[in-house]
């Protein structure tokens, strides 16, 4: 027995049917053992480096190595050590896309396509825009917590989740959280995922509006995404019925149009003029857009501009890493800034313990990506056991991005840095008065010395070179992050010649994916929000999707959700970014809290006591960390942190008949301060108690699964599998052997082709329903 | 495979066991159609369909084909209007 347990074996679940599944050998062969140390020795060389070296000259390359080794070795151990003491994956059992298969969203998908769609689905602009922001502390905490966060925390919760969903016929995570926690529970953890939807979708439209206000070139080529979707969806419908490749590849190409057609735009003194918007003006044309987006068919505008934004966006971040590599930038930014340690930073205020880890949220853990890692991607699996690539893997991913992010901004200008994250009040908003600013910062240099001052020139010329009339208070980090893509980018010869389109383009491909969001994210709401209304006695007509009024009228009532905060960030007096900001980072991290408490507990229901230090690890931190940052938000004396000490200095001063407070420059300023405190001090209260409220009710079921040593949990029964599909992209040997079989049998393995017989009845109508969340 | 009972966890609907073979030989060859650059080619191409959305009509009809082959197709236009129109009734979420 001992000599088959060491050359590994083969599971069938059908006497006429090769192998479904393997169980590989034990132990870590000699030649994985010489790889693992290497990238030992070589990561904690670079991670030696990034943590000593001091200077002008710290290479971007360290970050790129110091990453990517810890990436693999915990791929390799720590995600592996999840999988043999917690899941123990079983591939004799049918995942949901291969139980259920209709062809269309159950459907087993190709490892490498699926890592993509998952990737394409879990990475967006919070993971450019967080670091982005948290680099006013200095490269340091940044890089230390995206890394160490995501192999310890966010891919720990992306992965455990998945394979929870798996296990569950594909459920989301609102109906997990019923079936584990309770109707109490789970509905608590509903509402929750609403109002966070809410501010979520808020606060990424803040983010490219400021990217897009005073830019005629900006708005005028993401206006033109509209027309170019509609000539899309158009063409695959009327003109070449189901051509979704032709209809692309002209979107494609009409795009990269848009892009430079933006620059003749900018020039003409008329249409310049016409493409001018304000943020308020913006902030109404989002609310419009996103309720039109998600009230109009899906294969007028989502369906085609989604075609759009993937290449887009796996494209650009491909790009970027190679450009980073290729022109190897070295950090401008110290290791750590003042600000780390006084919490008075521009872009965000609050001291490095909590707040880098509430902006940081997105590339470290995020708890959005368990609303996709249930509900959409278990629908796609092929086995159980590619669960840790796709889960794991497809979270370091973005990881990565949120490093090529915070590479970006911290190789810029200190002075550019801090003016274009500053807020109006701070900088004044001319090149003049945003010098004065940034050298009254003490700057100082990585090796310590003070840094150069700033002239006027240095703000006009960088603008002037991205092709917009002003960069400074350019907030919400987008534009940061646009200008240091384009600095890197301007490196390379050749291609590096057009620093005004590149940056532009960034801008574009972060707003493609911020407006996808944004629809995509009003149309989920309005799903979850008709349903509820539903459940309301005599309101049952709500559940019909296509009665109208019942339609609009729930997307009006998301809209307008959303979109007041929009308007109350961008007319904000105190600069709405770095206001929200936190509440965005909050509200996901509590999400994040949610979803860890549901694995946790279905952890400890199974009675792995020993191993819920897993979640449970993760799941403490992110609860601290998010309560002390809640608890500074909500109870701190200190007006630049506390909504609430804040709201009452601002009463106070209106109270005395203050004409001026802080940067609010009159008394309606004023009043706009006291409501805008008095909202997001009220949501802040809002997040954190629901989340402690579904946090102790998960800890009451799990103390009671400790004293009776485990409870039922809600895994479905499963059906044998019947087909076979290799863990990992490269199959091992044993793989290999067992792909040779089916081969040599003449059945494809993956299920495209099955034998009949091979496919399980449908009973795809009913998870379906089930399935709306 | 005599004595081994393939774990209740890793395993629960086996129904038979075999050993890898790990006597050294070559694992069998299937049919391989063109060179190394022609497969890898290949599946570029079919991993860049399948992102893309691309290949959802022909994955359709090999589903249909094989699960109903009674029943009569959706040309491409009417499935892909299908397709759009339970997108619309169940929009998937994205992220930040």
């Amino acid at each position: 027995m001992t000599v088959t347990r060491h050359a590994g074996q083969k599971l069938k679940t059908d006497p006429a049917l090769p192998p479904v599944a393997v169980i590989e050998p034990g132990g870590v062969s000699i030649g994985q053992r010489i790889l693992f140390s290497g990238l030992g020795v070589l990561g904690a060389a670079a991670w030696y480096f990034i943590a000593t070296l001091r200077g002008e000259k710290v290479s971007a390359v360290w970050f790129v190595v110091a990453a990517v080794c810890t990436y693999l070795i915990f791929l390799r151990f720590y995600a592996k050590l999840i999988e043999r003491k917690i899941h123990r994956p079983d591939d004799t059992r049918a995942t949901p896309a291969e139980e259920f298969a209709n062809g269309r969203d159950f459907e087993p998908t190709n490892r490498s396509v699926l890592f993509g769609h998952h990737f394409a689905a879990i990475a967006g602009a919070g993971p450019l825009v967080g670091p982005v922001l948290a680099t006013q502390m200095g490269y340091l905490p940044g890089t230390i917590w995206i890394v160490a966060g995501v192999v310890l925390a966010g891919a720990v919760q992306d992965y455990m989740v998945l394979h929870l969903s798996i296990r569950r016929s594909g459920r989301s995570l609102g109906q997990m959280a019923r079936d584990e926690l309770g109707t109490v529970g789970g509905w608590f953890a509903l509402v929750g995922v609403f109002t966070i939807m809410i501010i979520l979708i808020a606060v990424l439209a803040i983010v490219i509006i400021g990217a897009l206000s005073s830019s005629p070139w900006g708005v005028f080529s993401i206006a033109m995404t509209i027309p170019i979707a509609f000539l899309m969806g158009l063409y695959m419908r009327y003109i070449r019925p189901g051509k979704v490749g032709e209809a692309s590849a002209i979107g494609v190409v009409l795009l990269v149009f848009a892009i430079a057609g933006g620059s003749l735009v900018n020039s003409h003194p008329v249409l310049a003029q016409v493409f001018t918007l304000t943020p308020v003006q913006l902030a109404y044309a989002m609310a419009i857009y996103g309720f039109l987006a998600a009230i109009l068919p899906v294969w007028l505008l989502l369906a085609p501009r989604d075609y759009l934004s993937t290449f887009m966006k796996v494209g650009t971040i491909v790009f970027l890493a190679l450009a980073i590599l290729i022109v190897r930038p070295v950090m401008s930014m110290p290791a750590v800034t003042h600000f780390a340690l006084d919490g008075k930073g521009p872009a965000f205020a609050g001291n490095l313990f909590p707040f880098l880890f509430i902006t940081i949220a997105c590339g470290a853990l995020s708890g959005f990506h368990s609303l996709i890692s249930s509900g959409t991607t278990p629908k796609m699996i092929q086995k159980e056991s590619q669960a840790r690539l796709i889960g794991y893997g497809g979270m370091l991913t973005e990881s990565f991005v949120a490093i090529s992010a915070l590479i970006a901004a911290a190789v810029i200008d200190q002075h550019l840095y801090f003016g274009m994250n500053a807020p109006l009040g701070l900088t004044g908003g001319t090149p003049a008065t945003a010098a004065t600013y940034t050298n009254g910062l003490h700057l100082l240099t990585g090796s310590g010395a003070p840094l150069q001052a700033a002239t006027p020139d240095l703000f006009s010329t960088a603008a002037a070179e991205v092709g917009e009339k002003s960069i400074i208070s350019r907030t919400g980090g987008a534009p940061t992050l646009a200008f240091g893509m384009a600095h890197i980018l301007s490196q390379i010869p050749i291609v590096g010649a057009a620093k005004a389109f590149w940056y532009h383009f960034a801008v574009m491909f972060e707003a493609l994916f911020i407006l996808t969001t944004v629809d995509a994210g009003t149309r989920v709401a309005r799903f979850m929000l008709s349903d509820s209304l539903a459940n309301i006695p005599g309101w049952g007509k709500f559940r019909d999707p296509s009665w109208r009024p019942g339609a609009w009228l729930c997307t009006a009532i998301v809209v307008v959700g959303w979109g007041s905060i929009v308007v109350m960030g961008v007319t904000d007096p105190l600069g709405g970014i770095n206001m929200l900001f936190p509440l965005f980072g909050i509200a996901n991290q509590l999400l994040a809290a949610i979803a860890l408490t549901v694995v946790f507990v279905v952890v400890m229901k199974k009675g792995l006591f020993r191993w819920a230090w897993i979640p449970a690890l993760p799941l403490l931190w992110d609860l601290t960390i998010t309560m002390w940052a809640s608890w500074q938000k909500i109870f701190s004396p200190n007006a630049s942190l506390g909504y609430w000490a804040l709201n009452a200095a601002a009463r106070a001063a209106k109270a005395k008949g203050a004409q001026t407070f802080s940067t609010a420059k009159n008394p309606h300023e004023i009043d706009m301060v006291i409501r805008n405190s008095a909202v997001q001090g009220t949501l802040s209260i809002l997040y954190a108690a629901l989340v402690l409220i579904v946090f102790l009710i998960g800890v009451w079921v799990a103390v009671k699964a400790l004293r009776q040593g485990g409870l039922a949990d809600a895994e479905t029964e499963g059906v044998p599998s019947k087909i076979f599909a290799p863990a990992s992209f490269v199959p091992t040997k044993l793989e290999k052997e067992v792909l040779a079989e089916w081969q040599a049998a003449g059945v494809n393995p993956s299920g495209d082709d099955r034998l009949p017989g091979m496919h399980h009845v449908s009973r795809q109508e009913t998870v379906q329903e089930e399935n709306e969340l | 495979m005599t004595g081994f009972q393939p774990d209740q966890r890793t395993g629960r609907f086996a129904i038979a066991v075999e050993s890898a073979r790990d006597d050294g030989s070559a694992p069998v060859r299937g049919p391989e159609e063109g060179d190394a650059v022609q497969r890898a080619w290949h599946g570029t191409v079919a991993v860049v369909r399948g992102l893309a959305g691309l290949d959802k009509y022909d994955r359709y009809v090999a589903h249909q084909s094989r699960t109903h082959p009674d029943e009569p197709l959706l040309s491409e236009a009417e499935f892909w209007r299908c397709s759009w129109d339970a997108e619309g009734r169940n929009p998937k979420a994205r992220c930040c």
